[in-house]
């Protein structure tokens, strides 16, 4: 599974965290501008997009949902709000391609984001 | 009672609200991506009244209100986020608009009365609380070595910390210098945080990746909408610039500290480099939206307030600045992308902005704790910090620390009415 960074905050701080639970190497990740990240995905050359910001939603999924379309992103944890398994599970079983969450829960999101999309 | 700056805060809710209520503009960079799916009625005034207030009442009631309170000066989210919130879920314009000026119009008076409040308290802590930004003042100037190690090297990162450090030391040792006959000091930190800049903006010069554009041209139709708005944009730049040249307002912490110390050049040069964080954020939210931003590339209007010599040139260069913005977006959408080495450095600055806050705001709020309190306060900072770590942040992480402090300031006033506290 190939996840690439967008979004437009704490970018090194994901990749440290994809790569240190990466289930023996079958999730790989590489970092880009949002826009890049998001071209990436659409045209299948990666899987799935992941972005921080403060707030979640502007600078963390603004390109994806210019370039994937709204229903293919979505918020998992916004300013004062936890990520959620719920919330997660739910996009997922939507068929979501992009997930923003603020700057704050990188660790706390992607420990969802990998158990649900691995 | 201050009716200028009031009818000034009036007018700035009130437009805000309008440029939101018609879709023209929006303050949260978060709501602008869903802005589209409003225009369409695909969502309803309603909901979105649950969207634009579940996103912003953390910025509001954790980051702004924390830090307006400490510094005296009135964090700009406080109205311009109220105003999103007012003009996509009242539906009728006038409504909207009226609620927002009087809104807008009641901060500054609500403030002051908080400020009277304050004196009328047997244990005062004002002034303890207006200490939660000093370190911030010294500690902003770390932010171009962080942002040159998260986006070059370790090594290059180093580089530019120990060119910072120069520069400060040498400034604080040729201090005061003599220049046309008149002792001048530099500021020690408006030096060092530059020399910084210079090694960010050398390192990123010298990236010679070149992205394509191909993002853009998806975006014209976007960028069209935004340029027939241009004459209601432009009313709105020149507020704003009004506003920060009475040296009222603050786009972020960072400024507020440092306007709250009187330091008027140091911040302006961070509202100036903040412009450059936020663009990337601005342009591409903008281009994805057709909705164009209240407060510009975030910042740069208030730092043009700040260094006009009176209010009708800050209206002159706030309304100018907005208008370059409008007609430059798809230009400078294109050359982001082209360069994409810059583009990260404004996400870097950001990251790095916002981890200084994290740890300055954090110091500052248990030296405070410790003056309203000594002792008592910096365990109840430490143990309130942590417990909103342990709780999964319902405050944000830099605004946990002074809203503690305030917390110790209000338990301290309760400690000495009942008499536990005796009141020196």
């Amino acid at each position: 599974m190939k996840i690439a960074i967008g979004g437009q905050m704490n970018k090194r701080e994901i990749k440290s965290y994809i790569d240190g639970h990466s289930d023996g190497g079958r999730v790989t990740c590489e970092i880009f501008t949002d826009t890049e990240a998001a071209i990436k995905v659409k045209s299948g050359e990666f899987d799935y997009y992941v972005g921080a910001c403060q707030s979640g939603a502007g600078g963390a999924l603004a390109m994806a949902y210019g370039v994937l379309g709204r229903d293919k992103c979505a918020t998992v944890g916004m300013c004062g709000i936890a990520p959620k398994e719920s919330t997660v599970v739910d996009a997922v079983s939507r068929g979501c391609k992009a997930f923003g969450f603020t700057n704050e829960q990188v660790d706390s999101a992607m420990c969802l984001l990998l158990k649900h999309l691995v | 009672m201050d009716f200028l700056k009031m009818a000034i805060f009036a007018l700035m809710g009130g437009y805000a609200t309008f440029l939101a209520n018609r879709t023209i503009a929006v303050y949260h960079d978060g709501l602008r991506p869903m802005m589209p799916e409003f225009i369409n009625g695909n969502i309803s005034h309603r909901e979105m009244l649950g969207i634009s207030f579940a996103i912003s009442i953390g910025f509001i009631t954790g980051f702004a209100m924390p830090i307006t309170l400490a510094t005296g000066i009135i964090v700009v989210h406080i109205i311009l986020l109220t105003a999103d919130i007012i003009g996509v879920s009242v539906r009728n314009t006038i409504v909207a608009v009226a609620l927002g000026a009087l809104w807008g119009g009641a901060v500054p008076v609500l403030l002051d009365s908080i400020i009277a409040l304050f004196g009328m308290l047997p244990v005062n802590f004002l002034d303890a609380l207006a200490a939660v930004g000093d370190p911030i003042t010294y500690a902003f100037v770390a932010f171009p070595a962080l942002a040159v190690a998260y986006q070059f090297d370790k090594v290059k990162g180093l580089v530019t910390f120990g060119i910072s450090l120069l520069g400060r030391i040498v400034v604080e040792f040729v201090n005061p210098v003599m220049i046309a006959g008149n002792e001048v000091s530099l500021s020690a930190e408006g030096i060092a945080m530059l020399c910084g800049m210079i090694c960010l903006i050398v390192f990123a010069a010298l990236d010679k990746s070149r992205g394509d554009d191909s993002g853009n041209n998806l975006f014209a139709d976007n960028v069209k909408r935004i340029r027939g708005n241009i004459k209601w944009l432009i009313p709105m730049g020149a507020i704003i610039s009004v506003a920060a040249s009475y040296q009222w307002i603050a786009g972020e912490p960072i400024a507020a500290a440092l306007l709250g110390k009187g330091d008027v050049t140091s911040a302006a040069i961070v509202a100036f480099i903040q412009a450059i964080a936020f663009l990337p954020l601005v342009i591409t939210t903008a281009l994805v939206s057709g909705v164009y931003a209240t407060n510009g590339w975030c910042d740069w209007l208030e730092g043009l307030g700040y260094i006009s010599p009176n209010p009708i040139v800050a209206a002159v260069l706030g309304g100018a600045a907005m208008g370059v913005e409008v007609m430059g977006l798809d230009r400078i959408g294109k050359f982001l992308n082209r360069f994409p080495a810059l583009k990260s450095s404004g996400d870097n600055i950001r990251t790095a902005m916002t981890e200084i806050l994290e740890v300055a705001l954090l110091v500052g709020g248990i030296n405070a704790g410790n003056t309203i309190w000594g002792g008592t306060g910096i365990f109840m900072v430490v143990a309130l910090y942590l417990l909103n770590e342990a709780l999964g942040r319902p405050v944000i992480k830099m605004a946990a620390a002074p809203l503690a402090s305030i917390v110790v300031g209000v338990l301290a006033n309760i400690a000495a009415v009942i008499g536990v506290l005796p009141v020196a």
